[in-house]
């Protein structure tokens, strides 16, 4: 049974203490899950680390897939096509190129993104509405990264949400937000470099 | 061979994003399958991103999904501890199987077969359904003749052994 300890949820497994997000808005920013360990276990063949891998992210995943493709079907084939690749390709990943999660979270999109081409899915969707994102309130969120996207100014958030969920072009970013392409442009550049400017302050 | 272009962070950020530009994003791919700064740089954008991820309210997927991805793995009765088959090594650290980067189709789906496999699977199945009748008479021809030579092989023999020893050196 999960236990509740500093707002995330423990649970007993394998003779380890996996904790996983119960709540989102004290994870977003500190997350004391051990992606790398995890993945790198994986590696070897540990079955338990596959486990707390999906426990701990797939719901995240899942979240994002939905958003990207807009409907339940193939968004459990791309979590599905996800857990199988990092499973099969977990001994390529190096903690020398970047963090396991950012390594996983690229696979997930890539498999979204080809499924959407697949599919055949309209280049601009006027119907589908961009998906609230929920910031914490405490004031620690405010700084680093977290903060930084928090505090976007709406225009750019909205195009780099755009682009992250959807991609396409500027021209088909453009239309989807009822804006014009030099204007998406501007705006995506402008929250690109805070993103940069944040990380390295 | 064509020298491969070093791309900036700025034009990576946008590759990592998904917005498609004047640059082909198999140049991209390219770049970042073979030099390990520039996924490098990918992988820090994508990180970055995560913010958003993260910002999403989650949202379990079905309960069976894991069984699936168990199945799919050839996974399934494994408990936690147990020996499971070791994912096959990748030929480079960092990149996917094959020298190819996160951002490329690793393995152009999860379990989905290549063209190749496709093209005869498809062959086969149409090979059968064609050939079904003529195939199933010729594995009972075979299975009666099979029948036939085990109980030819089992059935009893008439003995033609000799019971009396035969002393051919008796000086008899």
């Amino acid at each position: 049974m999960p236990r509740q300890t500093d707002g995330l949820a423990y649970c007993a497994y394998n003779g380890r203490i996996i904790p996983f997000c119960s709540n989102r808005k004290d994870c977003m920013t500190v997350s004391v899950f051990d992606f790398d360990n995890e993945l790198q276990a994986c590696a070897a063949g540990d079955y338990g680390a596959f486990l707390a891998l999906y426990r701990q992210e797939s719901a995240s995943m899942y979240a994002l897939a939905l958003a990207m493709l807009g409907s339940e079907p193939p968004a459990q084939v791309v979590v599905h096509d996800t857990f199988v690749l990092i499973w099969r390709n977990a001994a390529g990943y190096s903690p020398a190129i970047g963090t396991a999660r950012a390594w996983m979270y690229s696979i997930l999109r890539h498999r979204a993104r080809a499924l959407r081409h697949h599919l055949g899915a309209p280049a601009t969707d006027h119907s589908r509405r961009l998906p609230t994102l929920h910031f914490p309130d405490t004031q620690q969120a405010d700084t680093g990264l977290g903060g930084s996207l928090r505090n976007l100014p709406a225009p750019q958030r909205d195009a780099l949400l755009s682009a992250y969920l959807y991609g396409g072009s500027l021209d088909t970013i453009a239309a989807q937000l009822g804006r014009t392409a030099p204007d998406v442009q501007v705006s995506l550049e402008a929250a690109l470099l805070r993103l940069n400017e944040a990380v390295h302050a | 061979m064509k020298a491969r272009r070093n791309f900036t962070d700025h034009e990576i950020a946008c590759y990592v994003l998904g917005i498609e530009r004047a640059i082909p994003r198999q140049e991209v791919e390219d770049a970042l399958a073979h030099d390990n700064a520039a996924a490098a740089r990918a992988l820090k954008w994508e990180a970055y991103f995560l913010g958003i991820v993260d910002a999403l309210p989650p949202c379990a997927p079905d309960e069976t999904l894991f069984a699936q991805i168990e199945s799919t793995l050839g996974m399934q009765g494994l408990t936690p501890g147990s020996p499971s088959p070791a994912p096959a090594a990748t030929s480079r650290p960092g990149m996917g199987p094959d020298g190819h980067g996160a951002y490329q189709d690793m393995n152009a789906g999860a379990d989905a077969p290549s063209p190749g496999q496709r093209r005869a699977r498809r062959r086969l199945a149409s090979w059968l359904r064609r050939w079904r009748l003529p195939v199933a008479l010729a594995l009972l021809v075979l299975a009666g003749v099979l029948l036939l030579v085990v109980w030819a092989g089992l059935r009893e023999v008439p003995s033609t052994m000799v019971s009396e020893a035969v002393h051919l050196l008796d000086p008899r």
